[in-house]
């Protein structure tokens, strides 16, 4: 009997350590540290930054199955902060709306334009060595819109990040390369916007002067 | 050691599937230029160029998986603007396939572009992994697992989403259709693209005939 337990107990082990990891849903922490974006010659409009319930409820999520668990990281704060932070960064003014609030749907009126900022995709690849290298790839999305919702500018913008993949069961698991994600999208988004031609064209032209 | 053997033996094989692994990355699809795509048609400095990949083998290579077998249609398309002054905007609700068989205005979309739906389905096709397998089959399955998530990457970052394209440039990525299962084999729609100049307030459409045969 003795020898049994000794020969099954690194298997039974095994199965004990899959059917803790499997089945369940296992929400890991959220990127804390914001991005830095470099300050530039701002674009000369006053813009209303538009943060959607899609955005503040963004998340990474890896569907489980009999193996591994339903895993779930939450990005909405992470994408509404660095979001502002690249609209201050890059725009002369900027208002905040956020989509509880009760003007959440009327026309905004004291700004040039509406930007509004998306996450179209987020995934990862899975490393079967929990030591290796994970990679995230995530896309952006920013729309430029009149005042009465009419596109005037869009774009995508693709952002990676690498890291270590971590242990199933920690939950800053893949923080590193999700941080490092969101760091290349709203840099290279940053530049983006700041160097359209047609942004630069509205700013130019379409643009009411700053209040005193 | 000695009647432990089999159980190291095991343990050595785990783990030397496991280590060192890093995730096998599928290929860019490579760049050419304009012309070197299948079907390209110019209007006033715009070039667009499509590209259906209606391929097994060549779906395989750069998506991982036989896509078509999902019903999905993945068509490269590239935009270059010659245009001196004028900005183009394409936004994905402005792809779409439309029924080759009516005229007009008449025409009926073909499909779903929506990429939520899209997705599933690809995550569906490449999630064989999903039974799981037991723990002799662990490496395999964690194997197969690692290329879904793969694939399922590899889909999503190729994806065109909206993009301006300025003067000078040239923007490219794949426009995705869940086609009806319903439909009768071999498929010929239309791909209708269009693109909105927003300081002119103007749209130019392009339309490409595709026959699609099943695989």
């Amino acid at each position: 009997m003795g020898n049994i337990i000794r020969h099954r107990g690194i298997p039974i082990f095994i199965c004990l350590l899959v059917s803790m990891a499997a089945g369940c849903t296992f929400t890991r922490n959220e990127p804390s540290q914001r991005v830095t974006i470099e300050q530039r010659n701002k674009v000369n409009m006053a813009i209303e930054l538009r943060l959607t319930e899609a955005l503040e409820q963004a998340k990474w999520e890896q569907p489980g199955n009999l193996m591994t668990r339903h895993l779930i990281q939450p990005l909405g704060t992470a994408l509404c902060d660095d979001s502002e932070v690249l609209a201050r960064a890059v725009f002369r003014e900027v208002q905040v709306r956020k989509s509880g609030t009760e003007s959440g749907q009327a026309s905004p009126t004291n700004v040039d334009a509406v930007l509004v900022p998306g996450l179209a995709s987020v995934e990862r690849d899975l490393p079967a060595d929990p030591f290796g290298l994970q990679t995230t790839t995530m896309q952006v999305t920013w729309t430029l819109l009149d005042r009465n919702g009419k596109v005037l500018w869009a774009t995508t913008v693709t952002g990676e990040g690498t890291g270590p993949v971590g242990m199933f069961f920690d939950k800053d698991a893949g923080i590193t390369n999700m941080g490092n994600a969101l760091q290349d999208a709203f840099r290279k988004s940053a530049a983006e916007i700041a160097s359209a031609p047609l942004i630069q064209q509205y700013a130019a032209h379409a643009v009411k002067p700053a209040a005193q | 050691m000695g009647r432990n053997w089999p159980t190291i033996l095991m343990l050595g094989v785990l783990v030397g599937f496991l280590a060192g692994c890093t995730a096998a990355r599928l290929p860019e699809y490579p760049s050419k230029t304009i012309n070197d795509y299948g079907e390209h048609k110019s209007n006033g400095g715009l070039t667009v160029s499509v590209h259906p990949m209606t391929d097994p083998q060549e779906t395989k290579q750069y998506f991982g998986t036989n896509l078509l077998h999902s019903d999905v249609l993945a068509v490269l398309i590239v935009v270059e603007n010659h245009n001196p002054s004028a900005s183009y905007i394409v936004l994905r609700d402005h792809i779409c396939l439309v029924d080759a068989g009516k005229e007009g205005h008449g025409r009926t979309r073909v499909g779903n572009n929506d990429a939520a739906i899209v997705a599933r389905l690809v995550a569906m096709a490449a999630g064989f992994a999903v039974p799981g397998g037991g723990i002799a089959l662990m490496p395999v399955v964690f194997s197969l697992e690692s290329d879904a998530a793969e694939v399922r990457r590899n889909f999503a970052a190729k994806e065109w989403h909206q993009e301006t394209i300025s003067p000078g440039e040239c923007k490219r990525g794949f426009a995705y259709f869940q086609l009806p299962k319903d439909h009768p084999w071999p498929m010929d729609v239309l791909l209708r693209i269009g693109l909105s100049d927003p300081i002119a307030g103007t749209t130019s459409t392009f339309d490409y005939a595709i026959h699609i045969g099943k695989n």
